[in-house]
């Protein structure tokens, strides 16, 4: 299997444009590192387009930007790209990183029984907060970067070449240590509220499938 | 006399309810009003409007409930300090 990286960033409203953005980060990293990224920005992130490269291409890891739901993720204009049922054998052999809402309930465990090699999602709402001032300038916003660098470390983890296991683990250390920041003494008034929302995500991440999986 | 202990266990129930309620709009409205939540498909929404769900114990309202009693409870457990 190639080393190749799909990402899917829709990049149609508020959210998904601060995990498109915030996303950028992977890919520059991924450059880097000499790995072939398969870009799905915007209209591109529909399931049309993902069938194709991912037949065309056989990318080993794939991550998801957007909404979702216990049994499906989404694309551009909240179209359905992955769904139970439908086309989750689209995930076989695959390293998936979902960043939307609630994907590993059902979606996660069925991708695994499909054949996905990993899983990694969250079984809750995806939350962050983020600062209204700076919607236009994401990667200046201090308030979304405690929530969107955890988030991220899974794959900036997978691409260093550690395993799935530890990537989920680093993640997870990465929201502790920010809660912890948030909970001291020197946080900025009011900030030790963003803390509940970063355990909340913290909690709810699950790596499914093989632990040892390295892309 | 069971039934006085139904009514009182029942008002209890509810004062509780009421007071976990007040206590997640009091916390939620030390956010920094130039800070939006954002809760995957359903939106972004500023502390104001997450009171006002609180308040109407809606969907959402109930997730900000959840999500402050989950944290509070890990608090109160230690579960952040090594």
């Amino acid at each position: 299997m190639n080393r190749i990286l799909l990402i899917t960033r829709p990049d149609h409203e508020t959210t998904t444009r601060y995990l498109s953005v915030w996303s950028g980060k992977i890919i520059e990293l991924a450059d880097k590192k000499n790995i072939q990224v398969l870009d799905l920005k915007r209209k591109k992130a529909n399931v049309k387009e993902l069938q194709s490269r991912i037949s065309k291409m056989k990318p080993l890891l794939v991550i998801f930007n957007g909404h979702g739901d216990d049994d499906c993720v989404t694309g551009y204009e909240n179209k359905i790209l992955v769904k139970v049922g439908d086309n989750e054998q689209l995930l076989e052999s695959k390293i998936v990183y979902a960043v939307s809402c609630r994907s590993a309930v059902e979606l996660g465990p069925k991708s695994i029984k499909a054949g996905a090699l990993v899983y990694i999602g969250y079984t809750g709402d995806f939350i962050f907060c983020h600062d209204a001032c700076k919607i236009s300038r994401p990667l200046s916003d201090k308030i979304v970067k405690l929530f969107l660098e955890p988030s991220n470390q899974i794959a900036v983890s997978l691409i260093k070449g550690n395993t799935s296991r530890e990537s989920s683990e680093r993640s997870k250390k990465f929201f502790l240590r920010n809660i912890q920041k948030l909970l001291s003494s020197e946080a900025p008034d009011g900030s030790a509220q963003y803390a509940k929302f970063l355990f909340w995500n913290m909690k709810y991440q699950i790596c499914l499938g093989d632990q040892d999986a390295r892309f | 006399m069971s039934n006085n202990k139904k009514t009182k266990k029942k008002s209890s129930t509810i004062t509780v309810a009421e007071d976990i309620k007040e206590l997640v709009k009091a916390r939620l409205s030390t956010l920094p009003r130039n800070v939006s939540v954002s809760i995957g498909s359903e939106g972004a929404f500023s502390r104001d409007e997450l009171i006002e769900h609180v308040e109407r114990e809606d969907e959402i309202g109930e997730k900000m409930i959840q999500v402050d009693m989950e944290f509070l409870r890990s608090l109160k457990e230690g579960e952040f300090y090594e």
